[in-house]
């Protein structure tokens, strides 16, 4: 079962679906607030939050929305709601990881990298976010934002210039 | 031509090309010398934005969800049955239920008369029948029949009706106390968890539709205080209800709230509600929409 029928079928009230959607989206989600910056207990809190909104508000999705689309605007719009609510500004988090678990990475450069990036205008660091972090298409991005595909590609064009320059900065410092 | 240049650098970037764009890049870079070194070192900085290894979802958070789900479930069953409960109470199925209900009396008392016919022999005979008979007539309403119980003399029956009335108030009193104890919860899920649990119960404690007001006026998560408006919409028929939600009315910024609460007070045809709702649809802050709805419900509540 796609993401798209299990949704239509809580749209439709079989509302036993929305648990394979909750299964399938809430590690994604968990980590999509905590790659923001959002600490662990807040992250869980915000996760569960975005099932609610998803049940609540089942009638305002619509055949054809792409599901996943769908779902981080609600977990974004909690995001920001959260922001808000809590007087808080984008810059002001800082990512909450265990960087000694990720041997994978060179973890001076990998910690750098993360450093600028929470340097970035909250706009720009939003869409690389996304795109890098969510693997979302510039058109599922534009989609969520409710921008235009091209406003994206600039975003990411000036977010990618400005990480390079802040980068280069921290590099030398080291 | 900047953001021309910007565009194409992001389609680089996304390495998701098409051979038009390849080409297209292909050609951008030929004319503009030192673009292409440009480009490779935006895609390594990009390329070297590496996601971090997921964190798993705390299992035992789960329950909330599920809990949560049932919820919903039970209120979605509780308002497919309230409809069928309205196709009862149709106009023509009143007529049908009146005409069936006085075939029944007629028939009963037919039956009645035959028995009455034989009274004297079962008056002799068996004079506890007689009374059994009785007490077994059906009272007929019109939307509904009752078929009064056999009324067995049992001096037992008062005591296990007391018992089971002193438990379903110590039930009813356990889950008040639940539910105004999580409200004061830190976790907005456990906060939304409390308000579900006030489906529960047929008539809540006047502490607990007062802790739900104040968590509709104050509960600092929207979803919280939305929560709490579906639920408090069920006690409508409390004027102290639609009293608090009539002032709660003007102090909600939230458009889904305003909705909410437009529409439980017209429901109840709350006329109170008509200058808060004058006010909100003169109010150049208000969304076009509630502005809209406060304009319609504004017509209905003046009818």
């Amino acid at each position: 079962m796609t993401d798209e029928t299990a949704m239509l079928c809580v749209f439709n009230g079989e509302l036993d679906k929305a648990a394979v959607l909750y299964e399938r989206y809430k590690r994604p989600l968990l980590n999509f607030f905590l790659r923001f910056g959002i600490e662990w207990e807040t992250s869980h809190d915000l996760t569960q939050q975005t099932f609610y909104r998803m049940i609540h508000y089942r009638h305002s999705y619509r055949d054809g929305y792409e599901f996943r689309t769908w779902i981080y605007r609600i977990a974004r719009n909690l995001f920001h709601d959260h922001l808000k609510d809590n007087h808080l500004k984008m810059s002001e988090l800082s990512e909450n990881y265990d960087f000694e678990e990720e041997e994978t990475f060179d973890d001076q450069n990998h910690q750098l990298i993360r450093i600028a990036l929470q340097k970035l205008p909250d706009e720009y660091r939003e869409v690389l976010h996304l795109s890098r972090f969510e693997d979302m298409k510039y058109e599922q991005i534009a989609e969520m934002l409710n921008v235009s595909v091209s406003v994206v590609k600039v975003r990411v064009h000036r977010a990618i210039k400005k990480l390079r320059e802040v980068y280069l900065s921290l590099d030398v410092d080291v | 031509m900047k953001n021309k240049k910007e565009e194409l650098l992001a389609d680089f970037l996304e390495n998701n090309l098409s051979a038009l764009k390849k080409q297209e890049i292909e050609d951008f870079f030929a004319k503009n010398e030192g673009s292409e070194t440009e480009f490779e070192e935006s895609k390594e900085v990009f390329l070297s934005i590496n996601k971090s290894i997921d964190k798993d979802f705390d299992a035992s958070r789960d329950k909330a969800f599920y809990d949560f789900l049932s919820a919903e479930k039970e209120k979605l069953s509780a308002k497919l049955q309230t409809k069928v409960i309205r196709f009862y109470e149709r106009a023509a199925f009143k007529y049908a239920a009146s005409v069936a209900g006085l075939a029944l009396a007629f028939w009963f008392g037919r039956k009645t008369v035959g028995n009455q016919a034989n009274t004297g022999d079962l008056a002799d005979a068996n004079p506890t029948k007689i009374i059994e008979r009785v007490v077994e007539v059906p009272v007929v309403r019109v939307d509904t029949i009752y078929v009064a119980p056999k009324q067995l003399a049992s001096n037992k029956q008062p005591n296990v009706l007391n018992e089971i009335g002193t438990l379903k108030k110590e039930i009813q009193e356990t889950k008040d106390l639940l539910i105004l104890s999580m409200l004061k919860k830190e976790s907005p899920s456990d906060r939304i968890q409390a308000v579900n649990y006030s489906y529960d119960l047929q008539q809540p404690d006047e502490q607990v539709l007062k802790a739900l007001i104040y968590t509709l006026d104050y509960d600092r998560n929207v979803n919280v205080r939305i929560a709490a408006a579906d639920a408090i919409g069920r006690f409508g028929n409390n004027t102290n209800v639609r009293d608090a939600l009539v002032k709660s009315l003007l102090k909600q910024q939230e458009p889904t709230l305003q909705i909410s609460i437009i529409d439980i007070l017209t429901k109840y045809n709350e006329r109170k509600a008509l200058p808060a709702l004058r006010l909100l649809a003169e109010d150049n802050s208000t969304s076009e929409f509630v502005r809209q709805k406060a304009e319609e419900s504004t017509r209905v509540l003046s009818l």
